[in-house]
């Protein structure tokens, strides 16, 4: 994806799955709504690569059709050196999920991340009271055989406002790739 | 040299194209085949590229559908929003043909950049993916209302019902290191 000697630009925009700095999937159909991933509790991690300095000002995501007003959580994870998600960056502390069909973005609670070249994790999580239709956002789908490339998910669900400090990352057991990302300071917004 | 030729200093290129993925930020559905009708009067599309090497902008251009109506402009804005070169007010012309703009030379640094385009109307047609919003804000798409011509300084705003990513181009001179 990169070509020596050339000068990345800061995109305004990085999503988790779908762009040039993340796994690079393209949207070989177009996403559309579909319900989190389970009941509960449940948080991922899917990798990106920073190539430049960055400074993240927002996370934001897609919220699918139809969601209940339920708590979510958004940040970043540094990597370990070993391909998982070790400690954590930033993160947005339990937002309320918003309107159906929206992009709904969130400051980091401790302000501005400055993120030096290296592998981070965009991680994402919820938490449903009832079953999996309280909470939906867009995505595409995945791959059993795949999710290893390009996503984890913490061993227990927290609680969206408590996430851990240090990952403790298992394989994913869902291959859905979710829309979500970061909001850099080139958004001019 | 063996029939090969060594490899240029830098890699160059020659377009920058709102639905190429080397150009786009987020990856877009698919290359838009489709046209139709530009989706609200004099509402200006602000579509995000990457600018990856030093390049001068030599044309501007645009997908025009089956139908061509009215009035096009197009320009280049800066990521604060400053227009750096524009068409100005012109007629839509060509039907299922691109249109291309000559523009005044000039230079683009790397970085981010938004490709503009706005029609005076709901009725002259453009390639667009239509995508479902709203994944064009996911895009970065931004928009501005009573935009036609574009202005000199865009008034950026997200739109989260737009569900149109239109086909629109810079013809480039790359420099090469």
């Amino acid at each position: 994806m990169f070509q020596p000697g050339w000068t990345e630009p800061m995109p305004t925009m990085v999503a988790a799955y779908h762009s040039m700095w993340s796994l690079g999937r393209s949207f070989l159909a177009v996403p559309s709504s579909a319900n989190w991933e389970t009941t509960g509790l449940r948080m991922i991690y899917a990798p990106i690569t920073i190539p430049r300095l960055v400074v993240v000002k927002k996370m934001w995501w897609l919220n699918g059709t139809a969601n209940t007003s339920m708590n979510i959580e958004a940040g970043i994870y540094r990597d370990t050196g070993g391909f998982q998600p070790g400690a954590k960056v930033a993160s947005t502390g339990a937002v309320t999920q918003g309107a159906g069909n929206y992009i709904q973005t969130a400051d980091l609670s401790t302000g501005n991340a400055v993120l030096p070249p290296g592998v981070y994790w965009l991680a994402l999580g919820g938490s449903v009271s009832d079953a999996s239709t309280d909470i939906s956002f867009f995505r595409t789908s995945g791959s059993s055989s795949q999710e290893g490339f390009y996503k984890y998910q913490e061993s227990t669900g927290p609680q969206p406002g408590s996430w851990p400090s240090t990952a403790t990352p298992v394989e994913a057991s869902n291959s859905t790739l979710w829309v979500y990302g970061i909001v850099t300071t080139a958004y001019p917004l | 040299m063996s029939g090969l030729s060594p490899a240029p200093a830098r890699a160059h290129y020659h377009a920058i194209w709102t639905m190429s993925m080397y150009d786009s930020q987020v990856f877009v559905s698919g290359i838009g085949t489709t046209a139709s009708a530009w989706p609200s009067a004099s509402m200006a599309i602000y579509v995000p590229v990457r600018v990856r090497q030093p390049a001068v902008v030599k044309k501007l251009a645009i997908s025009n559908g089956a139908a061509v109506s009215g009035n096009v402009d197009m320009a280049v804005y800066n990521a604060a929003g400053t227009r750096l070169v524009t068409v100005g007010g012109t007629t839509q012309a060509g039907t299922s043909t691109e249109q291309v703009f000559d523009v005044t030379d000039t230079l683009l640094l790397p970085g981010m950049y938004y490709i503009a385009g706005v029609l005076d109307n709901t009725t002259g047609q453009v390639v667009a993916d239509p995508d479902a919003a709203p994944l064009c804000a996911a895009y970065g798409v931004l928009t501005q209302t009573s935009a036609y011509v574009l202005p000199a300084t865009a008034t950026f705003a997200v739109n989260q019902t737009l569900a149109y990513y239109p086909s629109m181009a810079m013809l480039l001179t790359t420099l090469v290191a």
